[in-house]
């Protein structure tokens, strides 16, 4: 697919909602295929030799900061990642919806994950003083979940492809639980499940996801988000209807 | 205009500024952290392999570790170009900074008794490096940010700090532009920390994020008092993967992968006969450049390679231990790296030169500014860092600056005449501004950028000459010259790449010539710095680090010299058994 001969189109979503005179409208640009092009290297052409008034994000241009997340042809993918040799040769760009957009495909998600991660009080708590002499000793069998989970990039992607997260703006939607569920299952945090029970126990927590699967969909690095949801789902429904700890 | 008053600012939110802004918050002061992103997005989020700390976890494979045996690799592979007065503060503090991340919730791999796990890295005698799979840097500075938030820090970020202020000779803040506005905002800071990491996008084949401009450096250099150390010591990591020159890290090296040619030929115990695929850095770099100059590399579309083999670890080692190397392959290269071989090439991916501090982090030649991390020069590092120095450096620059920067801001008042110098540099910074907008540019900032960083590639990389430096000095002054005539084709204050890289693109040059012109002057090798006319380190002559001045109304750096600090360790070989690149045939 990645062949030189490829004349690519790109519709790319324009709008600067801070310029009165500015229309949300679609302009159209060609970029010839190459090896190796992604819709960031694309758009990166776009803006340096098409149309320097073009305005998106990106930062570390190879899948670990999460910055550069957009629609392309309707979902929601990190422009660095995605390779033009897997898309047909035209192309729609658009901004996530859900998050505050600043201009064009650009929006800003810290608001919303720092947000987030004060709500859940997204730190470790421990009752242990400091020992400079010894690190908690923590087994590996116990480590590998929390990695698992701390490997998300706070892309934003699973909140853009989450329905229940477009109708619930207090919902705290995949990435919020992935959150919630590094800190519930590290040996290392001692809170009780029942400290989560404001943010969690309701239906802007474990009880709001509708269960589409867009998040697992999505995820641009493969984290099994619906199976963290549903062991934190079912803790938390044996500790309400069972009694559980 | 806004102006925020804080005891301490700090400018960047990698893990050397986060790390800052806590132990300045906790010895009592107000505390703000100004960066273009929000936290986790920075560049410390792409550390993948570990961070050196004497630990001695390992059993056999760290028997007898301890901060000299840690200082001892470090200063060897600086190629005694490092401050050993610093060297030792670091080392003898990492275990318990490390161990402190660890305490605030980093995920380290663990040993079977659920201590901190440690790999092999280059040019370390023993497995010293801890580690959280090949996302160390993600999730160090996860653990980092979270104490951020407990603190409830303020951040502003999305926010580009364009120039520092000064009054006399003291620096009480800085001016920034807030990215979604275009506005002009002021701090008025007690003292300034810059953390802003470093400056790969000066070349056009580098691991670094895109923000990697050297903001911080040029900050400090542009206030002509402050001098840049040894901005020629460069370098290049062996394995960016080929052609996108995403970093694959070390740590493949370190768990058994090896490097080999065209003809599957593990080369690099011919070059290094003590250390193999785990020589120091830029022993590897050399010894891969030279494979190809030999007509031994892999031809390909965007010129020749190397091959970097993992695939006798096994898939369960590799997806448990190098799980994103594993992922970057697959999907920016098409390789599955369980099966095939990756192909990589040395790039640009770290600056052991930038804002010279002492060892407490103060800037030489002015008051009230610290720096931390890649965009300072300590000098813990010299002419060639160790992998895995990188990040305990941020954390130990990081606490170190920080509490220095809290301590001297208890001690500071407003001092007469602050006010007026605020608004006399935001007036010069917005005259600047308006300046680009009354022109249309005759030359693409982004255009003149291209020229630049491949020039840098081409001319000042792995293996230098007189020639190619003096061209690259020439050629950087006349695109230094073209940059005065960018200008804006449209015409917005905020919201707007087109002006951020107008901004930058003079100084970037700028600081480009620091490292031309600092290669050009010292005339031996050592370290990173490889002259393919003079071979040898000199250290009858060269045992010592440059200093770069700004000079008025001149591109050109103004040089000095001073000694490096040597205490325990005197110079001598470097023990990876290298053996000189053999000469090019063509240049």
């Amino acid at each position: 697919m990645a062949d030189n001969k490829r004349t690519l189109k790109f519709k790319i979503y324009r709008h600067d909602p801070q310029d009165p005179s500015s229309e949300p409208h679609y302009d159209t640009f060609e970029v010839q295929d190459r090896p190796y092009l992604s819709v960031y290297l694309a758009m990166e052409e776009i803006q340096q030799k098409q149309d320097q008034s073009l305005y998106y994000d990106i930062c570390c241009r190879s899948n670990v900061c999460g910055s550069c997340a957009v629609n392309v042809n309707g979902q929601p993918k990190l422009a660095c990642k995605t390779q033009m040799k897997d898309l047909p040769d035209e192309v729609i760009v658009e901004p996530l919806r859900y998050f505050d957009h600043i201009k064009d495909v650009a929006v800003d998600k810290g608001r919303w994950f720092m947000e987030m991660s004060h709500r859940l009080k997204g730190w470790m708590h421990t009752d242990k003083p400091f020992n400079e002499k010894i690190e908690n000793i923590q087994k590996e069998d116990d480590r590998i979940p929390v990695y698992e989970a701390e490997r998300c990039i706070e892309c934003g992607i699973c909140i853009e492809a989450c329905g229940a997260a477009h109708h619930d703006p207090e919902y705290l939607g995949s990435a919020g639980m992935n959150r919630a569920y590094r800190f519930i299952i590290d040996t290392r945090d001692v809170r009780a499940l029942d400290e989560f029970a404001e943010q969690l126990f309701t239906e802007s927590g474990v009880f709001g996801c509708e269960a589409m699967l867009g998040c697992r969909n999505f995820c641009p690095k493969e984290i099994p988000l619906p199976y963290h949801f549903g062991i934190l789902r079912r803790r938390i429904l044996g500790r309400i209807l069972l009694g559980k700890k | 205009m806004k102006i925020f008053d804080y005891d301490v600012i700090i400018i960047g939110a990698g893990l050397t500024g986060e790390r800052a802004a806590v132990a300045a918050h906790e010895d009592g002061s107000s505390v703000a952290i100004i960066s273009l992103v929000q936290p986790r997005q920075s560049h410390s989020n792409a550390a993948q392999g570990g961070i050196q700390c004497s630990l001695d976890n390992m059993g056999e494979q760290s028997a007898g570790d301890d901060w000299k045996l840690h200082f001892d690799d470090t200063v060897r592979g600086s190629d005694w170009g490092a401050d050993q007065d610093v060297v030792e503060q670091v080392t003898r503090a990492a275990p318990r900074l490390i161990r402190e991340m660890e305490y605030f919730g980093c995920p380290f791999n663990r040993t079977s008794d659920g201590k901190i796990e440690q790999r092999n890295f280059g040019g370390t005698s023993v497995w010293r490096a801890a580690f959280a799979a090949d996302f160390t840097g993600h999730a160090l500075l996860y653990a980092i940010d979270q104490e951020v938030m407990r603190k409830g820090i303020e951040i502003f970020w999305r926010v580009q700090v364009i120039s520092l202020i000064l009054n006399g000779d003291r620096v009480i803040g800085c001016v920034a532009m807030d990215l979604r506005t275009g506005e002009l905002i002021a701090f008025h800071a007690g003292s300034t920390i810059l953390a802003t990491g470093g400056s790969g996008k000066l070349y056009s084949e580098s691991t670094n994020a895109i923000i990697c401009r050297g903001d911080g450096q040029f900050l400090a250099y542009n206030t002509g008092k402050v001098p840049l150390g040894n901005m020629e010591a460069v370098q290049f990591h062996p394995t960016g993967m080929y052609p996108v020159w995403i970093l694959l890290t070390e740590g493949c090296r370190g768990d058994g992968g090896v490097l080999r040619n065209k003809d599957h030929h593990e080369f690099m115990w011919d070059y290094a006969s003590a250390k193999g695929n785990l020589a120091s850095r830029d022993v590897v770099s050399r010894g891969m450049i030279s494979e190809i100059r030999a007509g031994r590399g892999i031809e390909g579309d965007f010129g020749p390679h190397i091959w970097l083999d993992l695939t006798h670890l096994g898939r369960d080692k590799i997806i448990s231990r190098l799980r994103d190397v594993h992922d970057i392959a697959r999907d920016f290269a098409g390789i599955d790296v369980v099966t095939e071989m990756a192909p990589v090439k040395p790039v640009q991916h770290f600056m052991m030169g930038g804002v010279r501090i002492d060892i407490d982090c103060r800037a030489r030649g002015v008051e009230g500014l610290y720096a931390g991390g890649e965009c300072a020069c300590w000098d813990m590092h010299g002419f060639n860092r160790l992998g895995g120095n990188s990040m305990l450096e941020t954390i130990a620059s990081g606490y170190f600056s920080g509490t220095t920067a809290a301590k001297d801001a208890s001690g500071r008042t407003s001092g007469a005449g602050d006010l007026a110098a605020i608004h006399d540099e935001v007036k010069k910074q917005d005259e600047i501004i308006e300046e680009l907008h009354r022109h249309d540019p005759e030359q693409n900032s982004f255009a003149l950028h291209e020229e630049m960083a491949v020039l840098m590639t081409e001319n000042v990389g792995i293996f230098r000459t007189g020639e190619l430096l003096e061209a690259a000095v020439e050629q950087l002054l006349d695109i230094r010259a073209r940059a005065d005539r960018i200008g804006l084709t449209h015409k917005v204050r905020g919201r707007s790449l087109e002006l951020e890289m107008a901004l930058r693109i003079p100084y970037m040059v700028e600081l480009a010539l620091t490292i031309a012109q600092g290669a050009l002057k010292r005339t031996e090798s050592r370290g990173g710095h490889y002259r393919e006319d003079y071979p040898a380190r000199n250290d009858d002559e060269w045992l010592n680090r440059t200093l770069a001045y700004k000079q008025e109304g001149d591109p050109l750096p103004r040089l000095e010299y001073e000694e490096v600090v040597l205490t325990h360790l005197p110079p001598g070989d470097r023990g990876y058994g290298e053996k000189a690149p053999p000469p090019a045939k063509d240049k």
